[in-house]
């Protein structure tokens, strides 16, 4: 997109030829972007136009007001549940904001930039980068506040345009765009492409493209790189800082409908560069997510691929430690399999990490109890079966010697079968010391093989259930072709109701808290999680894109 | 002095003054605020005992978190329980006792390897503390983590083991001198069989040697309790302990004539430790001057100590750090001797450890500090002020002339409303010889 005459370079500053491609935003985003009719608004590539080049940073809202009001929409009502002192705090800062303001933030913002608005960040000490070209729904009003903040914000206008910057100095380098904007000379920013425009009355929405060969520039040393990741570092987050390192822009937008999404891309994908080969490469899809858990996490990457040729991704010190623990995991199983070859080779890759709420016990057991854990993935080779139980024994012979060395009583390992498959449990033994029972007591390691998948997960009930989900859940579903984390909150609110009293102690300990102080924190938390029906962070690694999406949905 | 346990009259030449109630508050407990101070400085001698002395109806919020303390099942969360309880300070001498008889019966963790039963020893030590001694030394011959810490665990009739009937005479109960090798071997009989399992005490007869055994003056079918009945009984027994209080309490080389007159008062209190401590504390050999300032502060004196000056909160994780990284790890004690104390604390390595670790706290380093040391200074605009208040609010103003003007050197080259400043005059105070000192 050329459509503002702009052709010309600055020095130092990245070639504006560079495009963006146009944002594959996720269905939901894209429905929430063009749910409804848009009014006549200001030309915002003209406003785009007018921020300085050395801007690295640009947003861009149509109807801000609006958009303000959308995201109130979908954040719901403060939970009843919040301590009252926090709703007095809250309301207390609301109610000074509205006074600052004159009115509601989105009453203000209707005001100052009712019909569209583009900030631009650029580089400046303490703040004083930012800088806004806007069309008020008031123009009086909006200069009358301006006149009132003088000493705090630099206002112009320019034609309809209210320009305003944290000083003199930037408001002047905006005038002077503005000018070169009206004379037919837009700055670089008009160029450059934002993604979906909203057509029709679409719900208020802020869109921004960050320039990242400026910022990287501006960052020097301190710009991402994977070299400067320690190993599990590069193992999660290494098709992200790809892209952050490798991409020219950054696009990313907010929309609010029955949920507030947030979505970035970046136009780069680490499946070319060499750290792709750590990718499961959308060869399978992951275990299907479960609602009733707290969390759900699948990586679309391969600990096969990482433990096979570790040289390859990790830093020296690293691989050094990775070979000290095959040497270990080879020796387990003696010299009848490979712990890569043979063990992680027989179940498909990725695998997925559910936490899933620990089982109603009676209030004499152990006052923290975790939440039960299981890792489940796809059996590739029926083989593999006899190697994980195997390995399952010789752990379990090990922990037990180590127990035992303690003086704690050995874990009961008991095999069980059923029509769901085989597995190998570790039950502990009853409690019969002093107080209530260890954290120990709550777990009961368990490895489950049945229906096609291997579940490895830290209580037998767990297990169970991952198991009779997935046995649901079919057949599988789309290769997997990114990363999906998911939490929810009414089940990790319950969690930490559960294990209160454990935590606010160790809160008090770590953080020098009273008992009253971190009693507060965890009404505040435990009201905020109950308050979140589920947060979901997707990312999808394309073959020349990384699109990272945050979806946020509040209990109704 | 004539009795150096006569208790101490305060008069108008000899007042109970802020020096004093801070000298009481540190050695009977871990300090205090300078608001607290003053505030018991005016309301005279009883009602600071009454301030320090365990309190039977009051609410111990260490024993209701107990069980969440040893859930995590992790010793550095249960040694930071014990600086947390230190802390609060609601019970001071409690605390402060439970602080003596972890470094008496000391038992580390790293041989017991059982964040739970270190938990209980140490809850052991608040509930029985400041009893009667016959109560806590029977208490302790039963408590899991010193009978596996001294392989008593092992001890059967088969193949006696003579490391906990050693320990329990020359450490625990009579100190070196007062006991044979006889004694001991007879002792170690007596305990076979007392065992654990299932992280509890549990005898074993099987194992226990049921013979007759010949210790002291006794003879017959002995078993461990009657052991410690007649070791406690000896005079020997309330010198020992005597002596160990005197150091702990007064001063690192006590008297003859103290460690005989406090043995009489604990003797005469039916071996009641409260009370033979409480005499201790009223006394005027305790409050007499050459008691003052007469001990080196132990790693758990300055770090603990130095927050509850500063009337602050500080994240007990990060103060049992600082104080491990200073010698003390508490739960895990060098030997079974303990840590040795007084002039071994100290180092040109400790001293600057020491003040690195103050200048971090005031810089929140070590966690959020709450107040903000320049709160402390609020209204104080002249260097003389700010030294006069830092040293107060740390040492109770007991500084000569040329510390306080240091001081105001460092204030005068600092000035300002910002907490830079205010940090710069703590952290010079904190530094001083004199706040070494207990």
């Amino acid at each position: 997109m050329r459509s503002c005459g702009y052709h010309g370079r600055i020095m130092g500053l990245p070639d504006s030829s560079r495009r963006p491609p146009a944002l594959p935003l996720l269905p939901a985003f894209w429905l929430a972007l063009t749910g409804s009719a848009a009014v006549a608004q200001a030309d915002l590539v003209a406003l785009r136009g007018m921020m300085p080049d050395e801007v690295v940073l640009a947003m861009e809202v149509e109807q801000p007001g609006e958009a303000l009001r959308s995201l109130d929409a979908a954040a719901g009502a403060m939970p009843a549940s919040l301590p009252a002192a926090l709703q007095a705090q809250i309301a207390l800062g609301v109610t000074a904001l509205a006074v600052a303001l004159g009115g509601t933030p989105a009453a203000f913002a209707d005001r100052i930039a009712g019909k569209g608005a583009v900030v631009g960040l650029a580089p400046a000490p303490r703040g004083e980068g930012w800088l806004v070209a806007a069309v008020p729904g008031d123009l009086a009003a909006a200069r009358a506040w301006c006149e009132r903040h003088a000493d705090r914000v630099h206002c112009a206008a320019a034609g309809d345009v209210l320009l305003l910057a944290p000083t003199a100095a930037r408001l002047e380098a905006l005038r002077t765009q503005a000018e070169a904007q009206g004379r037919g000379s837009p700055g670089r920013w008009a160029g450059v492409d934002f993604g979906v425009r909203p057509s029709g009355a679409g719900v208020a929405l802020v869109r921004g493209v960050c320039d990242l060969v400026s910022l990287r520039r501006l960052l020097g040393a301190k710009a991402p790189d994977l070299e400067r990741l320690d190993g599990p570092a590069r193992f999660v987050l290494s098709p992200f800082v790809h892209a952050l390192a490798a991409g020219d822009w950054l696009q990313f937008g907010v929309a609010a409908g029955e949920q507030i999404v947030v979505e970035a891309r970046a136009d780069a994908s680490v499946r070319a560069a060499p750290f792709g080969g750590l990718l499961a490469h959308g060869a399978h899809a992951a275990p299907p997510p479960i609602d009733t858990g707290l969390a759900y996490a699948s990586l679309d990457r391969s600990f096969r691929s990482l433990l096979r040729d570790p040289g390859r991704f990790l830093p020296a010190t690293d691989v050094l430690a990775v070979q000290g623990f095959l040497s270990i995991a080879d020796a387990l199983d003696g010299a009848q399999s490979s712990f890569v070859d043979d063990l992680l080779g027989g179940l498909d890759e990725p695998a997925a990490l559910y936490v899933l709420p620990a089982a109603a016990g009676d209030g004499d057991g152990p006052p923290l109890v975790l939440p039960g854990i299981a890792i489940a993935a796809r059996i590739a080779d029926a083989a593999v079966e006899r190697i994980l139980f195997r390995f399952a024994q010789v752990l379990s012979t090990i922990v037990n010697a180590e127990r035992a060395q303690k003086g704690l009583r050995p874990f009961l390992m008991r095999r069980r079968h059923d029509e769901t498959g085989d597995g190998l449990v570790a039950e502990p033994r009853p409690w019969r010391g002093p107080g209530r029972p260890p954290i120990d007591s709550g777990l009961s390691p368990t490895l489950w093989c049945g229906q096609g998948w291997a579940v490895l997960s830290t209580t037998e009930d767990a297990a169970v259930r991952v198991l009779a989900h997935l046995a649901q859940a079919g057949p599988a579903g789309a290769p997997a072709r990114g990363d999906v984390l998911a939490l929810h909150g009414p089940a990790i609110a319950a969690a930490l109701t559960q294990n209160r009293a454990a935590l606010q102690l160790a809160r008090m300990l770590d953080e020098g808290e009273t008992a009253a102080a971190a009693e507060r924190f965890f009404d505040a938390a435990i009201a905020v999680a109950a308050g979140l029906h589920a947060v979901v962070v997707r990312a999808e690694i394309g073959e020349a894109d990384t699109t990272l999406q945050l979806t946020v949905e509040v209990v109704r | 002095m004539k009795d150096p346990l006569a208790p101490f009259e305060p008069s108008t030449r000899d007042p109970f003054d802020l020096a004093k109630v801070g000298h009481l508050l540190r050695r009977a407990g871990f300090s205090a605020s300078l608001r607290t101070r003053r505030e018991l400085a005016a309301a005279g001698l009883d009602a600071a005992m009454r301030w320090v002395l365990p309190a039977r109806d009051r609410a111990d919020p260490a024993a209701d978190l107990l069980q969440e303390a040893i859930a995590f099942g992790d010793v550095g969360r249960v040694r930071a329980f014990r600086v947390w309880s230190a802390l609060q300070g609601e019970e001071p001498l409690r605390d402060r006792l439970s602080y003596f008889w972890h470094g008496h019966f000391a038992t580390s963790n790293r041989k017991v390897a059982d964040a739970r039963a270190m938990a209980l020893q140490m809850a052991t030590f608040d509930r029985c503390g400041s009893g009667s001694f016959d109560e806590l030394a029977q208490a302790m011959c039963r408590d899991p983590a010193l009978l596996r810490w001294l392989d008593n665990d092992v001890n059967t009739k088969a193949q006696p083991n003579e490391n906990f009937a050693r320990e329990l005479f020359e450490l625990f109960l009579l100190g070196r001198g007062n006991y044979t090798e006889a004694d001991v071997r007879q002792a170690a009989r007596c305990f076979t069989g007392w065992h654990v399992r299932d992280g509890q005490f549990q005898f074993h007869a099987h194992l226990h040697d049921a013979g007759d055994k010949q210790l002291f003056s006794a003879s017959g079918a002995l078993d461990g309790g009657q052991v410690v009945e007649l070791a406690v009984a000896r005079r020997e027994s309330a010198e020992f302990l005597a002596a160990k209080w005197l150091r702990f309490f007064v001063q690192p080389e006590p008297e003859p004539a103290s460690i005989d007159a406090l043995a009489g008062v604990y003797e005469r209190a039916g071996r009641n430790v409260g009370a033979t401590i409480e005499t201790l504390l009223r006394s005027r050999l305790f409050f007499a001057a050459s008691s003052q300032r007469s001990k080196v502060k132990s790693p758990a004196d300055f770090v603990i100590g130095t927050v509850r000056s500063l009337g602050a909160r500080a994240a007990p994780t990060e103060l049992a750090s600082t104080m491990a990284a200073l010698g003390e790890t508490w739960l895990e004690p060098p030997s079974v001797e303990g840590w040795h104390g007084e002039r071994a604390w100290l180092s040109p390595a400790s001293w600057l450890l020491r003040s690195n670790f103050v200048a971090d706290l005031l810089a929140h380093r070590r966690g959020k500090l709450r107040p903000a040391p320049h709160s402390l200074f609020d209204g104080l605009e002249k260097p003389a002020e700010r030294a006069r208040a830092a040293a107060l609010l740390l040492l109770d103003g007991v500084v000569g002339a040329g510390a306080l003007a240091a001081l105001a050197d460092v204030a005068r080259a600092h000035e300002g409303d910002d907490p830079a400043a205010a940090a710069a005059v703590l952290h010079a105070a904190a530094s001083l010889p004199e706040y070494q000192l207990s």
